[in-house]
Formats: structure tokens, sequence, C-alpha cells
């Protein structure tokens, strides 16, 4: 795939005008960083020759005035630069933490498909691993490196301005001998990415032997099985591996560095032998003998460290590109205007010749990393890829329909299709005969009340939760109707949730804490909160028991009055509230009719009906009527 | 657990904490210290005779020595530091280099591994919930191991080039001491004062500025601006990166950008107005980097001014000057640097102090000695004793006064909503936890005095929330390295994997996922499931228990996965839990659980007939979809 790249000067600039913008202080801090370690370094090598001098010189006031002043300066440049990276380094810190938060941000914004896309995914992990690595995150070095790009430059104009008043070939000479240098650097470089794949193999390994070991999901397993010793052979055969691998790799990365040692050796040897040649003539003395020496092991260290950084930088530039561009993906927040008639209630809905696959789309049903194995999902490599041809579908107004079919049979994609989050790659969605695709996402997604199956209780406080609005925008009435109405008022009340209770225990010790059921209603009652004029229920209920999930249907029932409803299940409960039942299978509707009208059919949905109520109706004896009035009552009992 | 990071502790606990990750570094690895201090010995030689060598040149540059004369130190100077040098390089690439990072590779894994590895019930302990999150505070700021390293480095050096720097500057030094000049004693006592001012307002700067940056924000502000201005972001960051984005599809359909605007970057920009934390350490930092760099500073021109006087007054030919600057201000240096170095490496010290403390943490349940006896006949039987159990840290009971006996090669059901207790119970008897009153007996003999590892052998569970690692498919089955891959084979057959498995790349050395290889395959749910009941089979274990693996699966095949698995356990005792009655339909033991209780125990015509029981009302629940 193509991976996104910026130009290395527009990427510095994008990062420093969002560091600016943030700290604009900043930018004074970085002259002064930049201005001490240029001129700071130089005033040491200085410093010995002015020593020096004023002792050769023989005056003893004077000399010892001198060197205090020299020495006055660099004492009170050092602890001003130093005072400045020190503090600077917490601003930036925080600048990262920002970013970080933007991108999440931005995930959140952007249009839903890149979120579950493959190849926006890879991106946008990469963006997130790029933050992730502290010190070594893709702003702070391309913060960083720049500078230092920038000091290396300025020292070697400077440096060279200086050997070149003593010999202008010495310059070129000291130039050769350090392109020699980059060279070795280079090629130790090239070795090392010999092992790239190598390293990334075994980190991979070792990052995710970290994570099943923290992971206390598995620690009943582990007990159990006594998985324990398998763990730790596992453990010692990737460390073992990692050693050695390190071991090769530090022995290459000796040869170049004996390598470079050997060069200085050179080089300095050749100074020496010039230096003193040049001395012993009087061409120079030995206070100026002293600064060249400094400036002439200093100047290879800047021309490398300005080959290195750029080297460096062209690599961040891929990080920070990946970065910028999850930053620049488009937003749901379209401007547009919505038809008057889409606000009709209740809405009408179509499905016109839809058709959707995942082709080109892999690892949306199983994105990297997240295998949750109940998840219904496809398995890869049976490629049933194709999840709707030609799909027809017409919703009346008011309706309640309810859509029933095994795991896989492409549910979820459906709602998520009717929603706007996926696209169709071919045919028409219409909402009260306007064409969704037209529509500005933000109006469209303002039109349903959707529970989702893995719906998120989100770690702030109540209020929000049901507005998803900032507290003081919550309609704390509206809220509280809201939490009556799905049955969860008393509870609350009774435990003492406030609307600015926290949720969930994340972030506070005294978070609150729902169990299965009432996670359910508190769903509903962010439904409700919104009030959308179509409802749709996306298998909210799969993990409860069954009375409280006959408890959580009712209430749908009674919130769906007037609404156009959508009921996904793979259980038979939703079945009893629906206008028309749809029985859906790889992507298509295999069977529709009332519960009557598919039972008289006799195919897949009576087969499945009788299947699972081959259990109770086989002791159906009598009194059935009483039975199901008694269980009600006591349904309701139940619920308090 | 170790004190505060910010409280101040008497210098003896400093002393232990630092032994004890000496010890625990020592214990991965046994020669790293001598090897490290070995080459920081050589580097300080280094310096040392490149300060001699190069200040013999200079003076006889300064004396107009004929350019042979002048070539032989040279030639010495070029020659050790290469040589030294080199010596030094081999070392930390070979050596030092990789042993550092196992060490720390090490220590995150034992950390990590700890969790596999202590008793089950600690895991959810307040205890240990309190010693990780304090670990995790701990850690913050770039601490961990990898900071000893840090400090041992120019502590130890710093040690060597002391003594290395005394050698060299001993002349000057007997000079200074022989000079009876009082101006030069005022001066060096003035410089002695400066220096031991700067220094104490350095570590008064650095203990100032270490409590605000390790101190924890909720401590540091009152509670209602700290929860007001709390920042989620690093909670979603993690959710992000680990990919769980299911819950953005909430904040599309509900339009809630502002609200986690708010809560994420919004709150950290606000909360650096109001408490401006990042201001207040950058501030603090800033004034202990400018009292280093001053003291830096202060000591070269200390070095060069006394050397310069000196020289200037005759004291010593002026080639040597430089050489005597040079090793002046290096003893300054490091005398001055030692103090911070120490505290640095104390503090190291404490902050991996929570994460020892979790590595030593001893289990706490008893385990007996017992062997389990080993019957080819499998004639073992379970009985809980008036059991009550609370999970740690909670004042609920999940189990109260329970008692039941387990029927020997029967299958059994467990019934009941969620929450009534029906996984507590199975934790319980695989003791992953132990009841705090009654008592759990096999063949008549309490749980807790066999061998825990040959009681658990008794036992293969299903759980709800399973677990397959990405390695081997055969290494699952077996959860082991050593796999028979005969058993393997049919186990994954008898679980419908058959077929599946014939289809796979490299068969049963296939690896699952592809979290550590690009070659793995994706599973689908069910077939994660499949795998694990042949995991289950494999064991061999004669009580087999599925608790729930199937919830999310539609009913129909729970149904099939539930009465395909009972007839694949042979003559074993089998226990089934399900919140579906349908599902354990082939069971004519069913017990119903409700709030920690045994309520209901018996066939399904007998339950049922008892309208006024448990059992009737979620047969109703279910069934009423059915009239």
């Amino acid at each position: 795939m193509n991976m996104p790249n910026y130009p290395l000067l527009s990427n510095i600039r994008y990062y420093y005008r969002l560091l600016y913008r943030e700290f604009p202080r900043l930018a004074v801090s970085h002259a002064i960083t930049i201005l001490g370690e240029i001129l700071l370094p130089f005033m040491g090598i200085l410093m010995p020759g002015i020593v020096l001098s004023q002792v050769s010189s023989g005056e003893l006031f004077r000399g010892l005035a001198l060197i205090a002043l020299a020495g006055g300066v660099m004492l009170l440049g050092g602890a001003i630069v130093s005072w400045v990276n020190s503090k600077t380094y917490f601003f930036e810190n925080m600048f990262r933490n920002i970013l970080f938060g933007e991108v999440v941000l931005k995930e959140t914004r952007c249009l839903y498909r890149y979120v579950e896309y493959d190849e926006q995914k890879k991106i946008t992990k990469r963006a997130y691993q790029s933050l992730d690595s502290g010190d070594w995150s893709v702003c702070y070095r391309m913060l960083g490196i720049p500078r230092e790009l920038a000091v290396n430059a300025a020292c070697f104009f400077l440096y060279s301005s200086v050997l070149g008043t003593l010999k202008p070939w010495l310059v070129a000479l000291l130039l050769g001998l350090s392109l020699a240098n980059y060279g070795i650097f280079r090629m130790k470089n090239r070795w090392q990415l010999a092992f790239r794949d190598e390293f990334a193999q075994s980190g991979r390994k070792i990052n995710y032997l970290y994570r099943i070991m923290k992971d206390t999901q598995m620690a009943k397993d582990v007990r159990i099985f006594a998985m324990n010793r398998w763990l730790m052979a596992f453990r010692e055969k990737v460390f073992g591996q990692r050693l050695r691998l390190e071991k090769k790799n530090q022995r290459r990365v000796f040869v170049a560095d004996f390598l470079q040692l050997l060069l200085n050796l050179c080089r300095n040897g050749f100074a020496y032998a010039y230096l003193i040649y040049a001395c012993t003539r009087g061409d120079i003395s030995p206070a100026e003998f002293l600064v060249y020496f400094g400036a002439i092991t200093g100047f290879s260290g800047f021309v490398t460290g300005m080959m290195d950084n750029y080297a460096r930088l062209k690599l961040v530039n891929e990080d920070a590109s990946c970065m910028r561009a999850h930053m620049e993906l488009p937003e749901t927040g379209e401007e547009g205007e919505a038809p008057a008639e889409l606000y009709r209630t209740p809405a009408e809905i179509e499905f016109r010749d839809v058709s959707f696959s995942y082709e080109g789309k892999t690892g949306e049903e199983h994105p990297m990393g997240e295998e949750h194995p109940m998840e219904e999902g496809h398995s890869m490599g049976e490629g049933h890829s194709m999840v709707y041809e030609h799909f027809n579908l017409r919703i009346a107004p008011g309706e309640k329909v309810a859509l029933l079919g095994v795991n896989g049979a492409g549910k979820s994609t459906l709602v998520k299709l009717l929603c706007g989050l996926y696209e169709p790659d071919a045919g028409k969605i219409l909402i009260n005969g306007v064409d969704i695709a037209t529509l500005p996402k933000r109006a469209l997604y303002d039109l349903f009340s959707v529970v989702f199956q893995e719906a998120t209780i989100f770690p702030y406080p109540v209020g929000c939760n049901l507005s998803f609005r900032k507290l003081e925008e919550t309609d704390e009435e509206r809220a509280w109707a809201a939490l009556r109405e799905a049955g969860l008022e008393e509870i609350f009340r009774e435990r003492g949730i406030k609307m600015d209770s926290y949720m969930t225990k994340t972030a506070f010790e005294d978070g609150v804490e729902l169990s299965g059921g009432q996670a359910q209603r508190f769903l509903l009652a962010r439904a409700l909160y919104k009030n959308g004029n179509i409802l749709v229920l996306d298998e909210p209920t799969s993990a409860l028991d069954p009375i409280a999930e006959s408890e959580i249907y009712e209430e749908y029932v009674k919130i769906s009055r007037g609404r156009t409803s959508l009921f996904i299940s793979h259980r038979l409960a939703s079945t009893k509230f629906s206008d028309r039942i749809l029985f859906l299978e790889n992507g298509r509707v295999l069977e529709e009719g009332t519960h009557e009208e598919l039972m008289a059919l006799g195919g897949s949905y009576a087969h499945m009906f009788e299947i699972q109520s081959r259990y109770y109706t086989a002791q159906e004896r009598d009194g059935c009527q009483s039975g199901s009035n008694s269980t009600e009552s006591e349904v309701t009992q139940h619920a308090g | 657990m170790p004190d505060d990071l910010t409280s101040k502790i008497p210098w003896k606990e400093n002393i232990r904490y630092i032994k004890n990750m000496f010890f625990y570094i020592h214990k991965i690895d046994k020669t790293y210290f001598s090897l490290a201090t070995g080459r920081l010995l050589l580097e300080a030689v280094e310096a040392a005779l490149a300060l001699v060598f190069s200040a013999e040149i200079l003076e006889l540059l300064c004396e107009g020595a004929p350019v042979e004369t002048i070539g032989k130190p040279v030639f010495y100077l070029l020659v050790c530091s290469f040589l030294l040098s080199t010596a030094s390089r081999f070392l930390l690439n070979e050596f030092l280099l990789p042993k550092r990072n196992h060490i720390c590779r090490v220590y995150d894994n034992d950390f990590a591994a700890k969790f596999q590895q202590m008793d089950y019930s600690l895991i959810e302990s307040p205890y240990i919930k309190k010693l990780t999150d304090r670990i995790a505070r701990d850690n913050n700021w770039g601490a961990g191991i990898y900071n000893t390293f840090e400090y041992f480095d120019p502590i130890v050096s710093g040690i060597c080039r002391l003594v290395c720097s005394v050698a060299v500057a001993f002349p000057i030094l007997r000079i200074i001491a022989a000079s009876r000049n009082m101006w030069m004693y005022l001066g060096l006592a003035a410089l002695a004062v400066i220096l031991w001012i700067l220094t104490v307002a350095a570590a008064r700067a650095n203990a100032v500025y270490e409590e605000t940056l390790l101190k924890d924000p909720s401590e540091t502000y009152p509670e209602e601006i700290y929860r007001k201005y709390y920042s989620f972001f690093w909670y979603w960051v993690r959710r992000c990166m680990s990919g769980d984005y299911h819950f953005i599809k909430d904040i599309h359909l509900y339009d809630g950008y502002d609200m986690m605007e708010h809560y994420t970057v919004g709150n950290m920009r606000e909360s650096e107005k109001v408490i401006p934390r990042v201001s207040i350490v950058g501030k603090l930092a800033g004034r202990l980097g400018f009292l280093q760099g001053a003291a830096e500073g202060l000591m070269a021109l200390a070095g060069y001014l006394i050397c310069a006087a000196y020289a200037l007054l005759g004291a010593f030919p002026i080639g040597n000057v430089i050489k005597f600057a040079g090793s002046v201000t290096s003893i300054l240096n490091c005398v001055q640097g030692m103090g911070y170095q120490c505290s640095g490496l104390a503090l190291t010290a404490r902050r991996v102090a929570s994460t020892l403390e979790l590595l030593n943490v001893s289990d706490e349940m008893y385990k007996g000695k017992l062997p389990v006896e080993k019957r080819l006949d499998n004639q073992y039987e379970i009985e809980f004793r008036h059991v009550s159990f609370r999970y740690p840290g909670t004042e609920r009971y999940a189990l109260i006064d329970f008692s039941m006996k387990l029927r020997i090669g029967e299958r059994m059901a467990i019934v009941g909503m969620n929450g009534s207790g029906k996984t507590t119970m199975i934790k319980l008897l695989c003791r992953l936890y132990d009841p705090q009153e009654g008592e759990i007996l096999l063949n008549g003999v309490d749980i807790r005095k066999f061998r825990q590892d040959e009681y658990l052998q008794l036992f293969s569970v299903v759980f709800q929330d399973f677990k397959l690692l990405s390695m081997p498919l055969g290494e699952n089955v077996a959860a082991s390295g050593e796999v028979d891959e005969e058993k393997a084979r049919r186990v994954l057959g008898q679980a419908g994997l058959g077929e599946r498995l014939e289809k796979l790349p490299a068969g049963i050395d296939t690896c699952l996922y592809q979290d550590i290889a690009d070659d793995g395959v994706e599973i689908s749910g069910g077939e994660a499931q499949k795998i694990a009941i042949a995991r289950a089979l494999y064991k061999d274990a004669p009580f087999v228990l599925l608790d729930e693996p199937t919830a999310s699966l539609d009913p129909l095949s729970e149904y099939e996965i539930y009465s395909g698995f009972d007839a694949m356990v042979g003559d074993k005792t089998a226990i089934y839990i399900s919140h579906r009655l349908s599902s354990c339909r082939f069971c004519n033991d069913i017990a119903v659980f409700h709030q920690g209780r045994l309520v209901q125990r018996g066939n399904h015509e007998e339950l049922l007939a008892d309208e006024k029981g448990k059992y009737y009302e979620l047969w109703q629940a279910q069934a009423q979809y059915y009239q």
C-alpha cells in the first residue's frame, strides 16, 4: 500500500506551527537553545587557548581577569541554556499529549469508513505507535532533529571558517575524512537495517508475550490447564533469540565503531603532526595549537551529525507523514442542507439494489489486534466477502421489523449501511425518499436512536452518557425523564447517583457500575434522550439472562411506538413484538412475513423456531395462557 | 507497600531498596556489574592518560622542543587512547548493551508473568490492585530498572575518575597545600562555600522538582478540581491503540464529538490554566537546570583560574596549566556530581521497590501436600458443605450457605440468572478462590489439603471468556509446548474441526491469529470455541465444565455445541452452565441458582411442576416466545 509522503520541509513547518500555536513562547526558548548550543562548545574550545595565551603573557591580574570574564560568560550561558532546556522539555511533553489526544479525537471525527478500512487503519495505527514511545515519539524527533541539524550546520560553518583562516586545504581534507567517517556510519546503519525485520519480529513476540502475561482474562485458563510452564518456555525461547540477535547486531556495530576509531586515530595523528609542525615553525602559537586541535576534532562530529540528522529526519518523515495524513482525514461534519421531508415521522426506509462487499476492505470484521472470539465474524480464507448483492428492502413508516439470522448473516453490516457508517458499493438507501448518500453525515446520524451490540458506557458523568453533550449542556430534566422511562430512575435515586456522578471505575474509585440488565436499560435511556426518528437495536441483549432480556424487550416495545423500528437478533424474543420478520441468510432475505406466515411456510425460520421451541412446547399441556400472564406480573415485581 | 515516593525515609531504608534492586539484577545476570565496572575503569584511565600526555606535548611545544622529541608523547597518546577506547567499546557492545536490554526485558516480563503465577484470588484483591496502581505511578516519567544503569555508570565512573584525577593533579594539590598563601586559601574556601551552596540549592531544587513531578495529581489538588479537569485521553489512546474502536460508532450516532473533545484535549488545556502543573514543573525543572549549569560552569572556571594563577606565579611550567585545570575541574565535578547521582540511584531503587514487592508476593491460599488418588474408574465425589463466599474487596456474598453434591458420571446443568453465583461456584470448585466459610470435599477430604497441581488435574473447564494464544494450533490444544499430535488431531476431529484442520497450511503446527506470525490463520468465534472445547477434551480430566462459552451464539448453535459436547465426554462427569434452559434439556439433574443459593434441584418435570419456583419463572420467560 502507499504510505503518505509529505515533503520534509512542509512537515517540519507543520509540526512547528502546531507547537507554536499551542505554546508561542517556546519560539524564544528554541532560539536561545540553538544559539547557546552553537556558541558554548565553541567557547569551550577557545577557553584553553585563552588560558594558555594569558598565562604565557605573564600579566597576572589582566590575565586572570580575562580568564574570569571568559569563564563567567560561559558559566552564565551554560546556566541559561540548561535552564531553558529543562523547562522546554515539559512543554514539549505536554504538546505530545495534546497531539495524542487530537489523534484520538480525529479518529472519532473522521468518516467512519476510515476507522474500519484496512488501508487507513495501517496509517492510523502507525500514527499512534509513532506518538507512543515517549522521547522517541514522532513529535519530539520532528521538533528536535531539525534544531540539532541547524546547530550542526552553523557549527560546521563556524569551524570551517576558523580552520580556513589557517589553511583552506585543511577544511577540504577534513571534509574528506568526515565523509569517510560518515560512510562508515552509513555502513553501520545498513548493517543494522539488515536486522530490522528480525528485530521487529522479535519485538512483536516480546510485546505479545507481555500482553498475554498481563492479561488477567486468561488467568483462569492458565491455572486450570497449567499453562505457566508453556508460557515460560516460550519466554525463554523468545528472550534467548533476542539476546542472540542483539549480540549479532552489536558485533557489527562494534566493527563499524572500530573502523571509526581507526579513522579518528588517523585524523588525530595527522592533526598532531601538522599542528606541531606549524607550531615548531612558529606559524601558530601553542595557544592557537590548542584551539585548532579542538576545532579539528570537533569538525567531523558536525559533518557526521549533519548528515546523520538529515537521514534520521527522512526516516521520521514517514511517521510524521502518517500522523499528518491521519490528521487531515475528511471529517463527518461536512456542511450541507438536509431536505425537510427527511424529518417526516414515522420514517420510511428503502434499500434499493444495494451491494456491499468487504472486498478490498479486509480486516473489517477482524481488525488487527482485536480478536473477540465471540464476535460475529467471518472466517478469513473461506472468502465470503460479498455481503450484499442487489439487496432490496422496504420498511413502511412506523413498521417494526425484526431481522433474524444466524451469526454471520450480515445483520450488523446492514445496520451500519443504514446509519451511514458504511457506504454501499452500488445501489441506494433512501429514507423518506431521500438518498442518504447525498446527505451530510451529521444530519443522517441525527435521525437514529441506535443501541449497538457493543455499545459503550463512557467513563464520563451520567448526564454526559445520556446526552453526549458536556454536562453543562445536558438537559437534566430530560435526562431524568429518560431514566424514568427506562425504569432506572428509582435505582439511581436510591443509590444516590446524580447527573455528575462518573460512570465506570476507569478513573475514579467511586464510579458507577451497572449490572448487565441495568446497562441495557441505561443504553435505552440514552436512545430515549436522543429521541431519534428511527429506532435500531443491534442485538443488544445477547449476554442477558432470559428474564432480563424479556424485561428489556418490553421496554423497547414501549418506546418503539410511533417509530420505525428495526430489531436485530438471533433470538426469537424480538419477533413477538414485530410487524414483520425478515429471515436473513448470506446477505439475502430468505423469508419474510409475520410469524404465522413464516411458520406456515415451513422454511428456515420455521425450522429454527421448531428447534428452539421443541423444548418448551413439548411440555405444553395446559394453562399456558395463564402461565404467561403470571410470568409478566412476576417480571414486573422483579424489575423493582 | 513502599512509602510514597515523595515522603522522607531513613537512609537505611534507601540502602535496603538499593540492595534489593542490585540483588535482583544480579540474580538475572551475575557478571553485569563487574564487567561494567571494568569498562568504566578503562575509560577513566584513558581520560587521565590523555590529560598527562597532551600536557607533555604542550609543555614541549611551549619549550620549543624539536619535533622528534614531541613525537614520542604524541605516539603514546594516540596508541593508548586507541587501544583503551577499543577495549571499552568492545566490552560495551559485546556484553553490556545486550545484557542491559535483557535485564530490562526480564524485569518487565517478570512483572507481567506474576499475574499468571500468583494465586488467582490475589489478582483482583484490593492489595494487588493498589500495588499495581502504585507500580504504574512509579514507572511514570521514564523510570524502570534501566535507570539503574544510568546512575550506576556515572557513580562508578565518578569514583574511578576521581582517583585518576587526584593522581594527575597531585603536584598542584601539593603546591597549593605547601604555598601558605593566605589569598589562595581564602579563595579556595570561598569556592568551596559557593559550590556547597550551589550543591545544596540544587539538591533542594531537585527534591522539590521531583516531589512535584511524581506526586499523584489527585493528592495535590482539591478533589472537585481534580475531578473536573480530569482528562481521559490516555484511556482512549490505550483503547484505540489496542484496536478497540467500537465506541466511535456511538460518538457518531449520538453526536458526541464535543463531549469527547471536552473530556480529552479540552480538559488538558483547561486544567493547565487553572492548575498549571506543566508550567510549575517546568519552572522547577528550569531552576534545577540553571543551578546545575551554573555549578558546572563555576567548576570549570575555578579550575582554570586556580591553575592559571599558580602558573602565572611560576609554580609550574605553563605547559601543565591545561592538565592541572582539567584534573582540578574533574575532581570538583566528581565530588559535586556524586551526591546528585546517588540520590538518583536511591530514587530509582524506590521506584523499582513496588515492582519487586509484587514479584515477592507470596501465595495466600493454603496448599496441602496430599496427593490426589488417581482412579481409573473416575470415582470422585465432590461435595460443597455450607459454603459462603464473597469476592475480595466486595461486601455482597456471591454464594451463601451453599451445599451441593456432585454425582459421578452424570450430566448436570446449572441454570440461573446472571449474577446468581453459577460461575462463582465453578471458580470455587477449581480452587481459584477459597470459600470464607464452609468447605468443599473431594471424596470426603477438604480440597485444601490436596496438592494444588494434582487437584487441578481433575478439571477441564471451558470458560465464558476463554482465551486462545497466537501460537501453533496443536500447542493451544495441548496447552503445552509438548504436543501429542495423535491425540490433538483426534480431539480436534471430535470437536468438529477435522475438516478445517485438513485445510490449514501447516496442519496442526499452524499458528493461530496473526499477533506474532504473518502466516497465522484468523479463526472465527465459532472455530475458537471448538478449539477451546478440543483443549478441554485433550486434558482428559474426570470433570468437564462448560461455563456458557456460547452465550452470544444463537440458541440453535448453543444447543448443538452442548449436546455435541455431551456425546464427546463419554463417562465423565460433566457440568453445564447456561442461562438458556433449552441448552440443558438433556440433563436429568438440573440445579437452579438464585442470588447465591441453590434454590431448586431435580429434573425438568419436577422443577416445572413448582409454579412458584425460580425454574418455572425462567422457563416461562423463554417459553413465552413459543406460545
